[in-house]
């Protein structure tokens, strides 16, 4: 009976939304009314309105606002990230700079130290040699004239003792002369 | 075929006025899918024409679809103006809108869509909206009629016309609508193609909705209808396949909307950009 039911015309008739009523409104599925018509368009466009304004609107706005900033975010993120690196090479141009600088610094300071230290030793040296010279004449002059003196004295010693043992037979100056001739000859030392 | 009916009708005895009522009512799938009325207005009479604009059962799904739309992207608008960072509804509801936007309308309609780009987040959400709704139980479905969806077509087929001659003027729009380098001799029948096309094209779109609609609504009253048909004994195929349709429907609730919202999009912007 139902296999009957497939193989009948009724079943097509279903199938194909062929309607079987024979009422006043013919209504099959492919027939189209133009109150349904009227009113689907009607409800479209109240609606498009009504969200155009409520929803629609602010939504796109937010979600460009959204977008814009993140773009401009990502932009400035590079902006900075370009500025830091400058900025990075900067500083370590002047660091190396510096470095430089200091190491400079402190090699002209150690030249400078070295030659304030050989001019110091070198005036040092130049100081002492200087006063051991003069000390040197100094001691020199002393002794000779010690040496003079002892000289005289020996002279006048000599003298004395010569004109007291010859009895004044010479008279003093020409006694001296010859004491002086003979210690001429006694070597300096 | 005829051994295992008998053989379920013998082991599992279906309610024989049932199996009665529905091999007496031919219609009946007609009957779950046609419109009914919910509040009748009296036709008005313009000229030798009636106009019937009663609210049917169709008509209430398409009002409800459209405050439920009010409702939730209205909810989700002021969400999101609140917050900087877009949360639940508000966060759904605005990536379904990116998709339509940047995956439908935009790869369509090509450069200076954005201005159209409220119709077709309107066109795409509605017919979702409509179709998703037809998926719960005791409601109707508003696509699965011609009217509704002639009704959709016929919007995008005046779209498809005002924008064209608003962007390349009246006589240049139906200049545009010939190819360039056509011999002189294929001109009359070419004329005649390119008028049809302009037709045909929201026909297709049309007939495509309403038939993807009601398709699955009938195979699944079909499926139902087999356990009266055969016994009681077919209910977990019945069933089975039932929901199988079901969850299909669910893909091609969606796919519908997204196809008839690119076709639009694809038709207005071939209205618009008439050299490419």
């Amino acid at each position: 009976m139902s296999l009957a039911y497939i193989f009948s015309a009724k079943f097509y008739n279903v199938l194909l939304f062929i309607s079987n009523d024979t009422g006043e409104k013919k209504d099959t599925l492919l027939s189209v009314e133009p109150g349904l018509l009227i009113w689907t368009i009607i409800i479209f466009f109240l609606l498009l309105l009504i969200l155009k304004k409520y929803a629609w609107g602010p939504l796109l706005k937010s979600l460009n606002d959204r977008e814009q900033g993140i773009r401009d975010s990502v932009e400035k993120a590079e902006y900075l990230k370009q500025e830091a690196e400058k900025i990075l090479a900067q500083n370590k141009q002047l660091l190396a700079k510096a470095d430089e600088d200091a190491r400079k610094v402190i090699s002209e300071g150690k030249e400078l130290a070295e030659k304030l230290r050989n001019d110091l030793i070198s005036k040092t040296n130049d100081d002492t040699a200087r006063m051991i010279a003069q000390a040197k004449s100094e001691i020199e002059r002393e002794k000779l004239a010690a040496m003079n003196s002892l000289k005289d004295e020996i002279a006048n010693l000599a003298v004395q003792a010569a004109g007291k043992i010859i009895d004044e037979n010479l008279d003093a100056a020409k006694q001296k002369k010859i004491i002086d001739g003979f210690i001429g000859k006694i070597p300096q030392n | 075929m005829r051994l295992l009916t008998a053989f379920i009708q013998q082991h599992a005895p279906v309610d024989s006025t049932l199996v009665e009522k529905v091999h007496e009512d031919g219609n009946w799938i007609m009957h779950h899918i046609s419109d009914k009325p919910v509040l009748t207005i009296p036709p008005i009479h313009i000229g030798g024409f009636t106009l019937d604009l009663s609210i049917s059962m169709k008509i209430l799904m398409l009002m409800i679809a459209a405050i439920l739309m009010v409702i939730l992207f209205g909810y989700a608008a002021a969400s999101n103006k609140k917050r900087k960072h877009p949360t639940g509804l508000g966060n759904f509801l605005e990536m379904l809108m990116v998709f339509v936007r940047d995956d439908v309308v935009k790869p369509s309609m090509g450069h200076g869509s954005d201005k159209y780009l409220p119709f077709f987040f309107t066109m795409f959400f509605f017919i979702l909206f409509v179709n998703i709704i037809s998926l719960f139980p005791g409601m109707s479905t508003g696509t699965s009629s011609i009217s509704v969806t002639a009704g959709l077509a016929l919007i995008t087929f005046i779209m498809t016309q005002i924008h064209g001659i608003k962007n390349n003027g009246f006589f240049g729009y139906f200049k545009g609508l010939i190819p360039p380098g056509v011999p002189v001799f294929v001109l009359p029948i070419m004329v005649i193609i390119e008028f049809l096309g302009l037709l045909t094209k929201p026909f297709a779109l049309a007939i495509r909705l309403f038939a993807n609609m009601t398709a699955g609504h009938i195979v699944i009253y079909a499926l139902i209808g087999l356990i009266f048909m055969l016994g009681y004994a077919v209910i977990p195929v019945s069933i089975g396949f039932s929901l199988f349709i079901y969850v299909l429907e669910i893909l091609v609730a969606v796919l519908q909307a997204y196809i008839f919202t690119m076709l639009s999009a694809l038709f207005i912007g071939m209205a618009i950009h008439q050299d490419h």
